[in-house]
């Protein structure tokens, strides 16, 4: 295979990268969340006690 | 488990918006932006009715249910939050939310509304580290994080407005209820279902 052949089958392979894209309208799902995670999520329990008395704390004022 | 809930007992709200002073000052929110805000009916006439309003977190969100980039998120104690970073300010969750939570910081031409902004339950939000200069400047004061309650609720002069667990802030009203003699004098009640005095 000559050089220039080579030179053209590589800009060919270039040019094609962009078509290879794996998108696909089912990769997105609807209504899922898809932001950044948060920490507080997940550990309502964790805090839970403290809210609980600080709201009698509140309360009792 | 918790759920976290805002109560405003309109017999007890004299209107002295401290809990919007509050909220400004703590999240130092930007002008045009209102988190929350009273609402005053029939003001001025005889039996008035003053009532605090913000996101009202709700169990099955609207403003959830309507965005089209998905970014907004339940808490395990029901406290509904944003991300900015995907908010593309369509306003779609302001036009599905009865309470009229949803804020924007941009009055500009050509419908440029900015990045939506709502009450957090003083809860911060996603993607930044908790009690980080970057989560106050994008959502505000993370008091959850410290074991505190909402301010505005927190500092309310008459106890009207209540923030806390459902379950709990629903004991507190019924009591209150049972003392002014049984009646729910919830704000409208007359009106809703014909009743007289």
């Amino acid at each position: 295979m000559s050089r220039l052949s080579r030179v053209g089958l590589l800009l060919v392979s270039l040019s094609l990268v962009g078509c290879t894209n794996p998108f696909s309208p089912g990769a997105s799902k609807a209504g899922v969340y898809k932001g950044a995670t948060d920490t507080l999520v997940n550990n309502a329990d964790e805090r839970a006690a403290a809210l609980s008395e600080r709201f009698e704390l509140i309360q009792s004022r | 488990m918790a759920r976290m809930k805002f109560l405003c007992d309109a017999e007890r709200c004299i209107e002295c918006n401290g809990c919007v002073t509050a909220c400004k000052n703590e999240h130092e929110v930007p002008w045009g932006v209102n988190r929350r805000r009273v609402v005053t009916l029939d003001d001025g006439a005889p039996g008035e009715k003053s009532i605090s309003v913000a996101c009202m977190h709700c169990n099955d969100a609207p403003c959830q249910a309507v965005c089209p980039v998905d970014c907004f998120y339940t808490t395990n104690d029901g406290i509904v939050l944003h991300d900015k970073d995907l908010c593309i300010g369509c306003g779609y969750c302001f036009y599905a939310c009865p309470f009229g939570a949803p804020q924007y910081p941009q009055q500009s031409s050509f419908g440029a509304r900015g990045k939506m902004d709502k009450c957090t339950f003083c809860a911060g939000g996603p993607g930044e580290e908790d009690l980080s200069d970057a989560e106050y400047e994008k959502y505000g004061r993370n008091r959850i994080v410290e074991g505190k309650l909402p301010l505005c609720a927190e500092m309310c002069s008459t106890k009207a407005l209540i923030a806390g667990d459902g379950d709990e802030v629903a004991d507190i009203y019924r009591e209150r209820v049972l003392r002014r003699g049984g009646r729910p004098q919830t704000w409208g009640w007359e009106t809703a279902y014909d009743q007289q005095g």
